[in-house]
């Protein structure tokens, strides 16, 4: 696990409710949030993955960056384990081959997601898919970004995973509580 | 080819000077607006029986020469009033206001029109970047952003969120959607080279105004090399054209209306009335103003006979490759009389032998 340095965040409690990245944690935009990177194994079905880094993360409850399908059985096998979870650019649900299994159990998950796109990302349209299967999901689109939203948008990028790591579902509500 | 006639609807009869902007409102005398109102409709109506593709409206504020702060608000109401020609919004002056807003309203625009709706999304004049406070210094990026908003709003089929810049919106789902499919044809202002070459980066259509047939000519190519380097051929439809146009009985007729009462000239009609305000909005705008600061013409470009405004609109459109010409017949200071029968000499003796 490799760790950034953990200050005072709006909502965020530092040293307990850390972030969960689902890969290198290094180079987020995140100033101010603690993010801890695990990195999954690739050789293991993404169910079987999702469980082993349940059970080394502990109880939590998490908040989880990801984009692949480990993020989603995460959120769907151990609800009670994540807060809330953030997928950029995901793939899960558009990779071959589909994963029947994942697709079906994910109308009943009740995890809130943010699922970010860039607008220039050719693939954005994905996005959609999880807004219409996740009962609790954001589909957003960030202007000005491609593949790599929080590359292309760093400032964009903070903003709106941060407010929505501490905030989530409320995070649709302007303005500032 | 197509014809539009662009209303400006003025409000006429007022004692104030025109040259001034914003104009005060007490010169906005009860009865004045209806007044003026009834007049636009007389021609509109009479545009449409002439057989006109589109009637056209445009935003401006602030002024009795225009009254069209909300050009949706009159296009609602000629979508309820013409039997054959669109409506066209030439354009909306799309950083002043929501452009979820903007976006909502047009599609029920295209609803009201049957999708007879063509749609001008522009980033408006500087002078009007005061109406509303509007910061015009980053006006180009905003305006883009807010038109790539626009069509998403119009064309993502799931609710989703708008992370940008200049704009940030958390839910849009915009009902209901266009008519139109994917969305109504959008046109964006191309008055010099490099918007030309936006606009076609954009598949958008082009849209000129009051510009001499060589330099639409130099922005029609402009916009047609881009669109070819983008991969698409536009067509004579995609470029717009709005000028002025004043026909008479006879071309010495014309020319004597278009004397007394300047028609036409722009470089009267654009005013703020602080002259350093002009400057500096012209500044924040990049130097080059999107429009018709640097190059207005003192009056209009098709004027005389029916024979002589034939053979120039003839010769405008081979010259320039324009497909739709919007042409103005009214202004605040022509008689209504003459545009009337300006615009139905244009109508039956110039449409028909184009």
């Amino acid at each position: 696990m490799d760790a950034q340095p953990a200050d005072d965040v709006r909502g965020l409690r530092p040293g307990r409710d850390e972030v969960i990245a689902l890969g290198p944690a290094d180079g987020l935009p995140l100033s101010g949030i603690r993010v801890v990177g695990l990195s999954p194994p690739a050789d293991r079905p993404a169910r079987e993955t999702a469980a082993a880094l349940a059970d080394t993360a502990g109880p939590g409850p998490h908040r989880i960056l990801g984009r692949d399908a480990v993020a989603l059985w995460w959120a769907v096998d151990r609800p009670e384990s994540v807060v809330s979870l953030v997928l950029e650019a995901p793939t899960a649900l558009h990779e071959e081959p589909l994963d029947e299994d994942l697709i079906a159990r994910l109308p009943g998950c009740e995890v809130p997601v943010l699922v970010l796109f860039g607008h220039a990302d050719p693939q954005a349209h994905r996005g959609r898919a999880y807004r219409r299967l996740l009962p609790r999901c954001t589909y957003a689109l960030v202007h000005g970004a491609g593949a790599d939203v929080r590359r292309d948008r760093p400032a964009q990028y903070a903003r709106v995973v941060g407010d929505f790591l501490a905030r989530d579902v409320l995070f649709a509500i302007g303005g500032d509580a | 080819m197509k014809f539009s006639a662009f209303n400006p609807f003025p409000v006429y009869g007022t004692e104030a000077d025109p040259a001034r902007w914003p104009v005060p409102p007490r010169y906005s005398a009860p009865g004045l607006a209806g007044d003026g109102l009834a007049r636009a409709w007389e021609l509109c109506d009479l545009a449409d029986e002439l057989g006109f593709d589109y009637v056209s409206v445009a935003e401006h504020h602030y002024h009795p020469r225009q009254m069209t702060p909300n050009p949706l608000l009159m296009a609602a109401a000629l979508s309820q009033r013409l039997r054959s020609a669109g409506v066209a919004v030439l354009g909306v002056d799309l950083p002043l206001t929501n452009p979820l807003r903007t976006a909502e309203e047009l599609a029920v625009l295209d609803v009201l029109t049957g999708g007879r709706l063509l749609v001008g999304l522009f980033r408006g004049a500087p002078n009007e970047f005061l109406a509303y406070g509007t910061d015009p210094y980053r006006s180009r990026e905003a305006y883009e952003e807010a038109l790539d908003l626009v069509r998403a709003a119009w064309t993502e089929p799931e609710p989703f969120a708008w992370i940008g810049r200049h704009h940030e919106y958390r839910t849009v789902a915009v009902w209901p959607r266009p008519v139109q499919q994917p969305h109504p044809p959008i046109l964006v202002a191309g008055n010099t080279p490099a918007t030309a070459r936006y606009a076609a980066r954009q598949r958008c259509r082009l849209g000129l105004s009051f510009v001499s047939a060589a330099r639409a000519a130099a922005l029609v190519a402009a916009y047609r090399e881009e669109a070819r380097a983008a991969g698409w051929e536009p067509t004579a439809d995609d470029v717009l054209c709005r000028q002025f146009a004043l026909v008479a009985p006879s071309d010495d007729e014309a020319d004597g209306l278009v004397r007394r009462y300047g028609y036409g000239d722009l470089t009267a009609m654009r005013a703020v009335s602080d002259p350093r305000v002009s400057r500096e909005l012209t500044r924040a705008f990049g130097g080059t103003a999107p429009s018709t600061v640097d190059v207005l013409p003192a009056g209009p470009m098709f004027v005389g006979s029916s024979a002589t405004v034939t053979a120039q609109v003839r010769d405008f459109v081979t010259a320039t490759g324009v497909g739709i010409l919007d042409l103005a017949f009214n202004e605040l200071n022509l008689p209504f009389a003459h545009a009337r029968r300006s615009l139905e000499l244009f109508g039956r003796e110039v449409i028909a032998r184009l």
